[in-house]
């Protein structure tokens, strides 16, 4: 049954992800010609840094956008049939839900993959200096994780809201912002500062996108 | 235009300009100029006077009230070997409370390094506390002065949200700076820095301002090299050290961030744009025309060897420190640790090493986070049926 969810998951969300996995081949790359010129002048190794110095931030938000889609196609695609063939399953829904997490973050493989390539491809083609060292695996990983939490918070919201998680990530996102501007103008920097380092500080659940999303470091 | 009304740098601007055409001009234009010169002359100096009395008035009102606030400072307490005064009212108890904890652990930290002679770290310097003002009630100033603002005026530290921590960081801080500053050469050497804490850390990124370093000395210095290490802890000489850290592939860099002098010729500006333009021989030129090489490395890095140092020489390493006067900065350091330059240079690159591979990237800690709060989103997400 997983394989045939795993199916209709990568069915559902093939062209989302052949989009993604060209976004995550060329992004050290193209990282690379924007910031990568100076090292051509004969510069020093931070200058070779500075060259992959957007590939983190570019990937950061590659991960959040594919993470959001990734559940709302299969959840547009299931929800348009009232969810009936899930419910006539022969399992709990829970069970489903589970398995359709899953099937999903299996298919998250695949940009990781193309990310992984790119990057081993970009660090062949340029003479690096001897101190600095590639991390295409770890970068690929990080890549993955992030992705991985994004998803599985847009498939909380989705799964919990249903139809109305659009309405309530609004709104969720209204009550931040309100709460970061109420705690200013209170004159709560400290406790501010507290709540926003819970989040990213380890163990916090966005402390992977605190990292430093790196693909060469020393 | 010479007769004109206007502020006083125009008519000072103006003066000039009619001295210099007057200076300038037939003998018959001269004698006819001279008078309203003159006059024009004698208004810009009583002007100029008036101006340095009210300066001068102005000054003694600063002094006044400099005076009146530090009359204001007459609470006093000791903390840690220091003594730290304030503004009765103005400090509130728990931040009396953090700083005492963070100075008497500065001192006990330092204590248990050093041993009991503590002279050497010791302030020549007033602490003061006061709050940040009406907008952070809580937050405080930690300020060390020196007792005459002869030459160092106040180092502030920002304390918006003191904690115990942060408090024995500053006086660790404070104690390093004390230390270099009785060793001149030392001083000289680290940029007056010495940082007592976060060792491992600090380490670390020396290790990493090297690697990253465009000076080939550090990079090969990371890479294993106990002479480039050598190199990296030796302060340059007249050349600005172009032959002690740089090889001729450093070249374009040492043109990129050096300067040329005032009195540079288009021959030298040239070979610097043939330099940055790709040639090689064009870069030996530019070098040799720089009027200032910048040090690649900081004062941060080269303390890093000050503390190994410290810390080979066991608990005198400090009094040695300030009274040895002689030699190099790597000599003064060699004795202080008691073994010979060469040891002391393999035993900070080891620490540097070491400290680098520490700190080295890993994914490992976010896998588990992630992997954890993945299963809890998950759980909460099975919660609901359609």
């Amino acid at each position: 049954m997983f394989r045939q969810i795993l199916f209709t998951q990568f069915r559902w969300t093939r062209t989302l992800l052949l989009l993604m996995a060209v976004f995550t081949f060329v992004v050290p790359t193209l990282s690379w010609n924007l910031g990568g010129n100076v090292f051509a002048a004969g510069l020093a190794p931070i200058a070779v840094m500075n060259g992959f110095s957007t590939v983190g931030p570019m990937l950061v938000l590659g991960a959040w956008t594919l993470g959001f889609l990734l559940v709302a196609l299969p959840w547009g695609a299931d929800s348009q049939s009232r969810h009936v063939y899930a419910l006539s399953l022969p399992i709990p829904w829970s069970q489903y839900v589970a398995m359709r997490f899953g099937a999903g973050a299996i298919t998250l493989l695949v940009p990781t993959l193309a990310l992984w390539l790119g990057s081993w491809l970009v660090v062949a083609m340029i003479d690096m200096p001897p101190t600095l060292r590639a991390y295409p695996g770890l970068l690929a990983l990080r890549f993955f994780l992030g992705t991985l939490l994004a998803y599985a918070l847009s498939f909380l919201l989705q799964y919990l809201a249903g139809r109305r998680a659009a309405v309530v990530l609004l709104v969720l996102l209204v009550a931040v912002f309100g709460l970061g501007m109420g705690l200013s103008l209170a004159n709560q920097h400290e406790l501010l500062v507290r709540i926003t380092l819970w989040f990213i500080d380890w163990p916090g659940p966005f402390s992977v996108f605190a990292s430093e999303w790196r693909l060469i470091d020393v | 235009m010479c007769e004109s009304r206007a502020t006083l740098p125009r008519r000072v601007a103006v003066g000039v300009l009619c001295i210099g055409l007057l200076g300038g001009s037939s003998r018959l234009t001269a004698q006819d100029s001279l008078l309203p010169a003159r006059a024009s002359a004698a208004a810009l100096r009583a002007e100029l006077d008036r101006a340095e009395r009210e300066a001068d008035s102005l000054k003694e009102r600063v002094d006044a009230l400099a005076s009146e606030k530090e009359a204001l400072f007459t609470g006093r307490f000791e903390a840690g070997g220091r003594t730290v005064r304030f503004i009765p009212g103005d400090l509130t108890d728990a931040d009396r409370r953090i700083i005492e904890e963070g100075l008497t652990r500065a001192e006990a930290s330092l204590r248990a390094r050093y041993g009991d002679d503590l002279a050497p770290f010791r302030d020549p310097v007033v602490w003061s506390a006061r709050s940040l003002g009406p907008n952070n009630p809580r937050g405080t100033f930690l300020s060390a002065h020196r007792r005459s603002n002869a030459y160092w005026g106040p180092r502030d530290f920002n304390m918006t949200q003191p904690t115990v921590e942060l408090v024995e960081a500053i006086a660790l801080d404070q104690a390093g700076r004390n230390l270099v500053d009785r060793a001149p050469r030392i001083s000289e050497f680290t940029r007056s820095t010495l940082v007592l804490n976060d060792g491992r850390r600090r380490f670390a990124r020396a290790g990493r301002e090297m690697a990253l370093s465009y000076a080939s000395a550090g990079r090969e210095c990371v890479a294993g090299s106990p002479a480039a290490c050598r190199a990296v802890l030796t302060l340059p000489g007249a050349d600005g050290g172009l032959s002690l850290y740089f090889s001729p592939a450093d070249y374009r860099s040492v043109v990129t961030s050096g300067e040329l002098p005032p009195t540079a010729d288009s021959a030298q500006f040239a070979a610097r744009r043939r330099c940055l333009a790709g040639s090689d021989t064009a870069c030996v030129t530019a070098v040799a025309a720089l009027s200032r090489v910048p040090n690649p490395f900081s004062g941060t890095l080269r303390s890093t060897a000050v503390e190994v140092a410290l810390e080979l020489g066991g608990r005198d390493a400090p009094t040695r420190l300030v009274t040895t006067r002689d030699g190099s900065a790597l000599q003064i350091l060699a004795t202080v640790a008691g073994v010979t330059e060469d040891s002391l240079v393999r035993a900070w690159q080891q620490r540097v090493r070491t400290a680098m591979d520490a700190e080295s990237p890993d994914a490992g800690r976010d896998g588990v986070t992630v992997a954890a709060w993945s299963l809890l989103i998950l759980f909460g997400a099975t919660r609901r049926k359609p």
